[in-house]
């Protein structure tokens, strides 16, 4: 029999059929009376307990549907809450990477200004003499006279000339025994030996000039200087070499040199007195 | 009339009194209202019918209720719970259906 043809015949149970078929045959033996009275309380207890057994399955499932709907509500109160916060942290985050766009254009900016101005720094130090430099250029070499006497030690004055008369041939950078002349050294007489930046020298003097060495010696010539420089040494008879050198280093002078002793406004105002 | 009475006064009890499930038996007190609703039905029909005995109603109320909690507690403790009550559903659910139309024709004689 299919199951669900037997579910549906058989849907009322079958102890009723049973127990009506025993009470016919034994039908008459049976006092009619007391007997059902007492099955008829335990019907009603059964119905009572049915009863029962609904409302608190009602109530159960109306208390777990409230706490279902408050956690639900929770859950949702909980979840727009955070989605603000995400959506804040969205706009912090387009905030922030707009700043991190100007930052980085602004230092690029930054960058480019200090390459101009590493630029500048390192062409005004090979000029004013506090950037190592090297190239062609020429080198002289004079020296205290051998039987002058003190008359025929070089002078501060005499190489101030030369190196005067250098610069005016356009010599770019020169050295004397290594020391850099800068826009604020000058030979100074110490006894017998020549103070430059600070530091004793003694002849034999070797004054390197930075320049087109292919015309550098003969407009020294020619200036005031070098004619001034040339008869000293001839007159006194001053050991003097000159050379061509094709690969010439110079060193930068000393940094205790390059302080600020006199400044000007750019801007065209007037400067402040320094007291 | 009595019987209809005793429904009455299990519910207010009920609604009254509130009483607390503990949380293990939770999942078997649907079940066991389905049961409980197919004996109901079946005694229903049988009074009708004029064969109802208060024992079989009674001992068929308790051992529906107790079987069909059994057999969910059973498949909850074989991991099938889910699907062991959905069967005891369906045929408890076809077997009120097939009792209460057996009684819509006794009232309307249809």
């Amino acid at each position: 029999m299919p199951l669900l043809t037997r579910i549906t015949q058989q849907s009322l149970d079958e102890d009723y059929l049973h127990v009506a078929d025993r009470r016919r045959t034994a039908s008459g033996d049976r006092p009619a009376g007391g007997g059902r009275r007492r099955l008829t309380a335990v019907t009603v207890v059964a119905v009572v307990a049915f009863g029962l057994l609904v409302a608190i399955a009602a109530v159960q499932t109306s208390r777990n549907a409230t706490v279902r709907e408050e956690s639900r509500s929770v859950l949702i109160s909980r979840i727009d809450d955070q989605q603000r916060v995400v959506s804040q942290q969205h706009q912090q985050i387009a905030d922030l990477s707009d700043q991190n766009t100007a930052e980085e254009s602004a230092f690029a900016d930054m960058g480019r200004q200090l390459s101009q101005a590493t630029r500048r720094e390192q062409a005004l130090a090979q000029t004013a003499g506090f950037g190592p430099v090297a190239g062609p250029g020429v080198q002289i070499s004079v020296d205290d006279a051998p039987n002058g006497g003190r008359s025929g030690l070089v002078q501060d004055d005499d190489l101030a000339g030369l190196i005067n008369g250098l610069w005016a041939s356009g010599a770019t950078a020169v050295s004397v025994n290594g020391q850099r002349v800068t826009a604020r050294s000058a030979p100074r007489n110490s006894g017998t030996v020549i103070r430059i930046n600070g530091v004793s020298l003694s002849a034999p003097y070797v004054v390197s000039a930075l320049g087109d060495n292919r015309t550098l010696l003969a407009k020294f010539a020619e200036t005031g200087s070098g004619r001034s420089f040339q008869l000293l040494t001839s007159t006194l008879g001053m050991p003097v070499t000159m050379d061509n050198v094709d690969h010439l280093q110079i060193p930068a002078g000393p940094v205790g040199l390059m302080d600020l002793r006199s400044a000007r406004s750019a801007t065209g105002q007037k400067p402040q007195e320094d007291h | 009339m009595i019987a209809a009475l005793g429904l009455v006064v299990g519910i207010v009890l009920g609604l009254i009194f509130r009483p607390e499930v503990p949380v293990g038996l939770e999942p078997y007190l649907p079940i066991a209202v389905v049961a409980a609703l197919d004996a109901v039905f079946g005694a229903l029909r049988a009074f009708l019918d004029g064969i109802f005995d208060d024992k079989v109603f009674v001992v068929s109320f308790v051992s529906n209720v107790v079987i069909a909690a059994g057999i969910v507690y059973l498949g909850d403790k074989l991991g099938v719970g889910g699907q062991l009550s959905t069967g005891v559903i369906v045929v408890l659910g076809i077997r009120i259906f097939s009792n209460v139309a057996a009684i819509r024709r006794h009232i309307f004689h249809a």
